[in-house]
């Protein structure tokens, strides 16, 4: 009997391999055409698809914000500020795959504007940092859980915060970020080599208070 | 790319542990739903109205810069026969063979007779045309430039003496003072004249720009001696305050 029943489920093995190709690739190509229709529904201006995206994005963008701030409400306002952006502007997106792209680069502007207006800059050019960093020490980081370090990247001071999340996070150059921000390029590595000193004294504070 | 950014970055989706409040996107729902800022639908003119419209604005640029031309035309051949004496004799008969193109009348055209008739009138010395005329050019350069000066002096004259009294600047008012006379010389020579040459008109424009320039630097001396003595004394309340009559 059990014999028979597996030659049976051998005969029909390529049967079932073949209905579950096409049943994931069907969910695939809904799953690529969800999104697709979404912002074609957004486009036209239906609310129900702009809060479908806005959920589907929310977490994620709220999270460079809260990073990028430091507090929860300048994000959420910076947060909102770039999601009504977005949505304005939304006609004017041609290729609607790269949607997440165009809307982490409003938000990540976003950002970046505000914290413009609101952090004083010190120009701060120490060349020891690049001996520093040359000298990269043990991945102290490895151990660590994430959660502690996303709260300790929002408690960096204002500037070396900024620095840091738009340098690791968003993958930004010192380049880059020093034409963004209006500071010198040498500025940019120092205030990333104090964030990335500053957290590790934070987190290695924390482990120490609360074990 | 360092350590620590490759591991984030590999981990980026796990730090993600804070989310908005639903207030946010009730706010975004309020703004977008505002009648300030609806979803703009981008209204495009078909090409065909593009091109209209840019060759309208042409043809009114063109139409305008002929207009301008046409307008600027007569006053300088009016300027270069009241200014250039010498040159002076051709321009009436172009004027005159102009009008009686522009406007046809039923009289014949002009003849050879009246051509030289023209030719002799305009080539004779006429004392009056021409001293009126340079009384008319006279008066709008000196309307123009006494604009100018008045503006000027008035500037001047209001403004407060904080660190010397008005005779410490006796000096600009002595020379202004002579500019005054050696502008009415010129003006009565170009009177005696009876003609408005270059010679005369340049010295008259480089009067009034002397006057101007000087009360530029008397103005600029007023201000460096107030300047200095406001840096000695954060008020100035208890100064003694004088005006130049100049």
């Amino acid at each position: 009997m059990a014999v028979g029943t597996k030659i049976i489920a051998r005969g029909f093995q390529p049967f079932t391999q073949l209905v579950l190709l096409i049943a994931a690739q069907h969910y695939l190509e809904n799953a690529q055409h969800i999104p697709t229709a979404l912002l074609h529904q957004a486009q036209m201006g239906d609310t129900s698809a702009m809060q479908l995206l806005y959920q589907q994005y929310s977490k994620a963008m709220f999270n460079i914000c809260i990073r990028m701030t430091g507090n929860h409400a300048d994000a959420e306002d910076v947060l909102q500020e770039a999601f009504v952006q977005a949505f304005t502007n939304l006609r004017q997106l041609n290729n609607v795959q790269a949607f997440g792209g165009w809307l982490k680069r409003i938000v990540v502007n976003a950002c970046i504007k505000h914290s413009k207006k609101n952090v004083y800059w010190q120009e701060w050019e120490d060349e020891t940092h690049e001996m520093l960093l040359a000298n990269e020490e043990e991945a102290w980081w490895l151990q660590i859980d994430l959660a502690l370090v996303h709260q300790q990247i929002k408690a960096l001071p204002n500037g070396c915060r900024q620095v840091f999340n738009l340098f690791v996070l968003e993958n930004y150059s010192h380049k880059d970020i020093a034409g963004l921000l209006g500071i010198s390029e040498g500025t940019s590595k120092s205030q990333y080599h104090r964030a990335k000193q500053l957290l590790k004294q934070n987190i290695m504070q924390q482990l120490q208070h609360h074990g | 790319m360092d350590k620590l950014q490759q591991y984030l970055q590999h981990h980026a989706e796990e730090l993600d542990v804070d989310v908005p409040t639903p207030e946010v996107w009730q706010q975004i729902q309020q703004r977008m739903a505002s009648p300030q800022k609806p979803l703009a639908r981008i209204r495009r003119l078909p090409q065909v109205l593009r091109y209209a419209a840019a060759a309208c604005v042409l043809g009114f640029a063109v139409v305008g810069a002929w207009h301008v031309w046409q307008t600027a035309q007569p006053s300088a051949l009016a300027v270069n026969h009241h200014l250039v004496p010498g040159k002076a004799a051709p321009k009436p008969t172009a004027t005159i063979a102009e009008k009686t193109q522009t406007h046809p009348t039923p009289t014949p055209q002009l003849t050879e007779t009246a051509l030289a008739g023209v030719k002799k009138m305009a080539a004779t010395p006429r004392k009056q045309p021409a001293a009126s005329h340079a009384v008319t050019v006279l008066q709008s350069i000196n309307q123009s430039f006494t604009q100018v000066i008045n503006l000027q002096r008035a500037r001047v004259n209001t403004m407060p003496l904080l660190a010397e009294n008005p005779s410490y600047f006796a000096d600009f008012k002595v020379a202004f003072a002579q500019m005054d006379n050696d502008e009415k010389v010129i003006k009565k020579e170009i009177a005696q004249a009876g003609t408005l040459t270059n010679d005369l008109l340049d010295r008259l424009i480089t009067v009034y720009q002397q006057k101007l320039a000087m009360l530029k630097q008397l103005q600029n001396e007023i201000n460096k001696t107030n300047s200095r003595y406001k840096q000695g004394r954060p008020t100035a309340e208890n100064a003694t305050t004088y005006f130049l009559n100049i």
